[in-house]
């Protein structure tokens, strides 16, 4: 067929794209799909792996916990990934988890309990996986502190009640105005049980393991001795790059908009016309190409791989803990700033202002400050900060911080007309000398 | 008795050709107005950290001026590819090409010539757009950082992409209007296609069977064929990647851009050795 010359790339470019229509219809085939359970520093998650998302990632000497289960996986163009289907409850493939280090030894991986913690709360502040043999009892602690911790509250609860009932009754006198009226109920002086918030998921048992970085490859051995067919799969296990000091900064007049500084190479800039509380936070740097696909390993993004990412690393806070921020300014010692508790208290009247102020904790009080920080007051004139333990400059936590006054919009075009400037003048002189 | 004088080597040919194109691109006025709008264009991306860093009295930057110069590299770049196509196609409509052939020139030394010289107009112009950024720095209070220097530097290879890319779009047509419709045909395609792709991955999908997701598809394939074909995006890649300190990526794109360089000077030779050089209707 003899097509006109104008219509060939657009006619390949519509087959194409019917082309890429026609594989939506994709039909679900079963697969052995391993479904880990992997970290990032902060949570768990688990991340299923059909074999089409290709090689493994868990982040290097942190547990993971290894399941395979035979699901129907299909195509889903929405977001150009193939989902596994795990809504079946379907029960993980029976066999043991082995891997295969890049020498060709076979390490056995035992199934163990394990359960995931979350010490401060679902949600808030690091999760973390509890295994081996110490998971039941633990679990049983946790059950036992929480049940005492609800036993608490209750109580509380029907002594507030309890009073509640009391001042109504007496309310109820005093409207009468008896000759005699009886005295008001006593103020409550117990304090008010600090909540649980912990909380720690049941008990399973699965392969857990933590792996050096490097390159494995996984494979499930089945009952009669035998590979599971499928069940061989890469396995990268990856570390930072690099580990640092970054801070969390709030100015004091936008305390809940912070900003953050984690890569060690990046300046401060500031006007200087407010307080700068500086929060340290361990941080460490990542190739992206594989922590961007840590939790979704299938991501269309075509990420540089020489492209990296700093990411916090709250568990490992203990690292910044008691640690000042020493300041100078041209290699002069301006002294040094220790980390405080701060609170924010709103100010009364129509202003609805705040305050931050230094938080002291009352006893029996179950008031927490809202961070603690270094406060960085306008008046100083610090050039470098570096956060710092017995004197000694934690490594990546130095920073630079400039004060400086932005001139208007207009005036900052001034200097790009300096080309025109020489161009135009040059002429004049050529024209002058002929 | 009859004087014989051995005929000029192919590069110092080329080296006559690219000081007389590098003179006519520092005497006219084009050049300078082509920087004073990079300038302009880069001094506006500065502006978007400026009002933030007023307006919230605090600003985190690794490299503030980056994107700044990456836009300013790419105004430029894209002045010197139009400049390559004008000027190439021009000495083809007044016979200058024909003239040129008449003596020790040929395809390849032509094309050298004119890369080489749009090329010189490029470096003499890197200390000037320093020079700029310096006073911005001053103004400003941001940092310039060695890294900027070292984009700057290093724009030089992507440059000569784009000088040949318009040399190679120009050699074959016989009229500047013609060499310029056709640039700004292609770079329209190439930004076209980038922008359209862009644009679809905002539209919401929610049905698996939308026909929003086949042309997706075909317009992501087609983004990632553009950025190999783009000269523009190796200039990007390079100067983003320097800006990163990712020296492994600057390195392969600098590797790969000294490639495309010598591909389209080639193939510009080439189509120029099948064209001739006579004027259109000779």
């Amino acid at each position: 067929m003899n097509m006109p010359k104008g219509f060939r790339i657009p006619t390949l470019i519509l087959l194409a794209a019917l082309c890429s229509g026609a594989a939506t219809a994709a039909q679900a085939d079963e697969q052995l799909v391993y479904r880990p359970l992997v970290t990032d520093g902060t949570e768990y998650r688990r991340v299923a792996y059909p074999k089409e998302a290709g090689t493994l990632l868990v982040l290097a000497s942190s547990e993971v916990v290894f399941e395979a289960y035979r699901v129907p996986v299909s195509y889903w163009p929405i977001t150009r990934e193939y989902l596994a289907d795990f809504t079946a409850g379907t029960a993980p493939v029976e066999g043991t988890v082995e891997i295969v280090d890049s020498a060709g030894s076979v390490t056995t991986i035992e199934p163990v309990p394990y359960l995931t913690w979350h010490a401060d709360g679902v949600g808030a502040g690091p999760m973390k996986l509890i295994s081996g043999e110490e998971t039941q009892a633990f679990y049983d602690d946790y059950v036992a502190k929480a049940r005492d911790a609800a036993e608490k509250i209750k109580e509380y609860q029907r002594i507030v009640a309890e009073r509640q009932a009391a001042v109504e009754a007496w309310l109820k006198i005093a409207a009468e105005r008896p000759p005699t009226l009886p005295k008001p109920p006593p103020e409550l002086t117990i304090a008010e049980p600090e909540p649980y918030r912990a909380y720690a998921s049941e008990p399973r048992i699965s392969a857990v393991t933590a792996l050096p970085e490097g390159r494995y490859t996984v494979q499930l051995r089945g009952a009669d001795g035998d590979i599971v067919a499928g069940s061989e799969r890469v396995l990268v296990s990856f570390a930072p790059r690099a580990e640092a000091v970054g801070y969390v900064l709030r100015p004091e007049d936008r305390w809940t908009r912070p900003l953050v500084t984690f890569a060690p190479d990046e300046t401060v800039y500031t006007t200087g016309k407010t307080d700068l509380f500086l929060q340290p936070v361990p941080v460490a740097e990542y190739e992206a190409n594989q922590f961007t696909r840590l939790f979704r390993p299938q991501s269309v993004e075509a990420t540089d791989p020489s492209l990296t990412v700093w990411v916090p690393r709250p568990q490992d806070r203990e690292l910044v803990a008691g640690a000042e921020l020493a300041l100078s300014a041209e290699g002069a010692d301006l002294g040094a700033l220790a980390q405080t508790p701060y609170r924010v208290s709103q100010l009364p009247g129509a202003a609805r202002g705040y305050e931050i102020e230094e938080f002291t904790p009352l006893a029996g009080a179950a008031l927490e400050p809202d961070f603690v920080a270094m406060r960085l007051t306008q008046d100083v004139e610090a050039t470098e900060v570096a956060l710092t333990t017995d004197g000694a400059p934690l490594p990546g936590s130095e920073r630079q911080i400039r004060s400086v006054t932005p001139p208007s919009g207009a005036l900052l075009f001034l200097p790009a007309l300096l080309p025109l400037a020489i161009g135009v003048a040059l002429r004049l002189r050529r024209r002058g000398r002929r | 008795m009859t004087m014989t004088r051995a005929a000029p080597g192919r590069l110092a040919v080329a080296s006559v050709i690219a000081r007389r194109e590098a003179a006519a691109a520092v005497h006219g006025i084009g050049g300078y107005l082509a920087l004073t709008v990079a300038l302009v264009a880069a001094t506006w991306i500065l502006l978007v950290d400026v009002r933030a860093l007023t307006i919230g009295g605090l600003l985190v930057l690794a490299d503030p001026f980056g994107p700044s110069l990456t836009i300013a590299l790419l105004v430029v770049a894209l002045y010197l590819a139009v400049s390559a196509a004008v000027s190439t196609a021009r000495d083809r409509e007044i016979g200058t090409l024909e003239v040129l052939f008449w003596g020790p020139v040929d395809e390849i030394s032509y094309v050298l010539g004119k890369v080489g010289g749009l090329l010189a107009a490029f470096i003499a112009a890197l200390p000037l757009l320093f020079a700029v950024f310096v006073l911005l720095s001053l103004m400003t209070g941001f940092a310039l950082t060695s890294k900027m220097l070292a984009s700057l530097v290093l724009s030089i290879v992507p440059a000569a992409v784009t000088i040949g890319f318009g040399v190679l779009l120009a050699v074959g047509t016989s009229r500047v209007r013609t060499a310029v419709l056709l640039l700004v045909a292609v770079i329209a395609v190439l930004l076209g296609i980038n922008f359209a792709y862009n644009l679809v991955l905002l539209v919401p999908v929610s049905d698996a069977a939308s026909p929003v997701l086949p042309l997706r598809d075909t317009l992501a394939a087609l983004d990632e064929i553009v950025r190999w074909l783009s000269p523009f995006s190796y200039l990007e890649r390079v100067v983003d990647a320097v800006t990163r300190g990712a020296w492994r990526s600057a390195v392969l794109g600098l590797g790969a851009a000294l490639g495309y360089a010598a591909a389209v000077i080639v193939l510009a030779a080439l189509w120029l050795r099948r064209r001739g050089v006579q004027r259109s209707g000779e």
